[in-house]
């Protein structure tokens, strides 16, 4: 008996029940600080109506304590509807491109981890009605105001709205897939576009991300083909994938055809 | 004081601390909703267990106006949305949707309404693959293989005394409903509708099956959308009973209100 205890003892120390290494945000002992982006500030910031996808990164949030990392960009309203589309890295379901062996964790055919998604949820509404600071910390659509029984309510002015799967609007897309919407703008009056990250892919704990801006409605076949870039480039991955391809984006998207 | 008392004094009083009064407004509303019988009447031909499910609200307002019948104020509208979020404060229903152990009754049965098995195949007549219509004797079988019931008084969706609508002096069906934990400020509106053809259940929702039948299937049982108060425009359609008249709320008073569901929607 007091063998079977002496025994047992140095495996409870080898427990560790420290929650905190789960937490994407927590690097290296320390908690990192919520990184938002404004876009605005950008050398080559992204505008309406370009015709190639701004490449952009951001770092982890921990979404269940309010540290959000995101970043925000403006636009001026055209008077028409602007469709905006956000692709976050990498592609959805790339454990299709398993090494033959089925090894999830290290896979010739990928550019990092095959678990390498991450995930960011679209807003967008009239930047008068935001609540964060670019830049600084970031906020959400929501307002309020004392309806006529002195109650005050809450309502949610985010515009940039997605159906869920049952048709309820509010849904958002899940990991490593791409989210996109329209709305209705009123001319020359400043939008704001927030980018709120959800996930980070576990590998290097940085999210890349492809955003586009279009004018009108959006197309109607996006997939997560429609904006390229939304990966993280490694050397040397021209000799490991097959065919010539020089990312596993390019040999999803192109590797069919 | 010996020391176990004095620990379970401690106790009592440990626990006493963690008690917080949160003061959040809510309260439980209590009231009768009428359901006109001359509506059964002409929509069913009388038959109250085809009464659909009764969704029943608390609103800021009444406005009769922006849709062309009776429907509580709304909030702003907001993006793409065709209409504003009735920003209920709370509410309740009266039957909700119940599988009856085969898939022909998902979404198109309810708590309430039935008290038989009898009552139930008589409203939803099922037809097997083999042409044979199902009995009460198989139905009851299929449930108790489905749901592991062992006796008719365990079954959910029937039972005489479980019966939500009574019929009264007037001819009119009566049902007591209580809104659980919601906000009642005086000025606010009771508004119901009955959901007769089923729009408000998504059968992509709901408890997942418990048992797999010979297709080995994955299935839903089905159950209400969730935003069913907050754009009930989203599933009121022809033949659906609607209050035009809802009731105000006042002041310091949680029960006695009659809500009365008097229009058909067509």
């Amino acid at each position: 008996m007091r063998l079977l205890l002496l025994l047992t003892w140095p495996l409870l120390f080898g427990c560790n029940l420290d929650p905190q290494p789960l937490l994407q945000n927590y690097q290296d002992g320390e908690f990192v600080p919520a990184d938002v982006v404004d876009l605005d500030l950008e050398e080559s910031p992204p505008e309406l109506g370009d015709n190639e996808p701004f490449i952009g990164n951001l770092g982890p949030s921990d979404v269940g304590g309010g540290h959000t990392s995101g970043a925000t960009l403006t636009i001026s309203g055209t008077g028409e509807r602007v469709c905006v589309i956000v692709d976050p890295q990498s592609v959805f379901r790339d454990d299709l491109q398993l090494a033959g062996d089925g090894d999830e964790y290290w896979n010739p055919f990928m550019d990092d981890f095959p678990h390498d998604d991450g995930d960011i949820d679209l807003q967008a509404g009239l930047a008068a009605f935001y609540t964060g600071t670019p830049g600084v910390e970031l906020g959400d659509f929501f307002g309020s105001f004392p309806d006529s029984n002195g109650v005050d309510r809450a309502v949610d002015l985010n515009l940039c709205l997605m159906n869920d799967l049952h048709g309820i609007a509010g849904g958002t897309a899940g990991r490593g897939t791409p989210e996109w919407c329209s709305f209705e703008t009123q001319a020359d009056v400043d939008y704001r576009i927030v980018l709120r990250v959800f996930s980070v892919p576990v590998d290097d704990d940085e999210l890349t991300y492809a955003l586009q801006i279009l004018d009108g409605e959006c197309p109607g076949n996006i997939n997560e083909c429609t904006l390229r870039g939304d990966y993280d480039y490694r050397e040397g991955l021209e000799d490991i994938i097959p065919d010539g391809f020089s990312t596993v984006e390019h040999l999803y998207c192109d590797g069919l055809e | 004081m010996s020391g176990k008392r004095l620990l379970a004094v401690f106790a009592v009083l440990a626990l006493l601390v963690g008690c917080e009064e949160e003061e959040i407004e809510q309260n439980n509303l209590d009231g009768t909703l009428v359901l006109d019988g001359a509506l059964v009447d002409e929509v069913f031909d009388g038959d109250a267990r085809k009464i659909g499910m009764v969704y029943i609200g608390i609103f800021e307002d009444f406005d009769p106006e922006q849709l062309g019948y009776p429907y509580p104020s709304t909030g702003p509208r907001v993006g793409d949305q065709p209409i504003g979020d009735a920003l209920p404060y709370g509410g309740t229903s009266i039957g909700v949707y119940s599988y009856g152990c085969y898939r022909a009754l998902a979404c198109n049965m309810l708590t309430g309404r039935y008290p038989s098995l009898e009552d139930v195949l008589e409203v939803n007549p099922i037809e097997l693959e083999d042409g044979e219509m199902v009995s009460a004797e198989t139905m009851y079988d299929q449930c108790t293989w489905y749901y592991g019931w062992n006796a008719i008084e365990e079954f959910s969706f029937v039972g005489q005394d479980d019966l939500d609508f009574q019929k009264n002096d007037d001819g009119d069906y009566e049902a007591s409903f209580r809104a659980w934990h919601g906000r009642t400020p005086p000025g606010a509106r009771i508004w119901a509708f009955a959901d007769n053809d089923f729009t408000s259940c998504s059968p992509d929702q709901g408890v997942v099956n418990r048992r797999y039948g010979d297709d080995l299937n994955f299935f839903r049982e089905g159950t209400n959308y969730a935003d069913v108060l907050n754009f009930p425009d989203k599933y009121v359609t022809d033949g659906d009973f609607i209050s035009s008249e809802p009731p105000t709320l006042e002041a310091d008073k949680l029960d006695g209100y009659e809500v009365r569901i008097d229009y058909l929607k067509d």
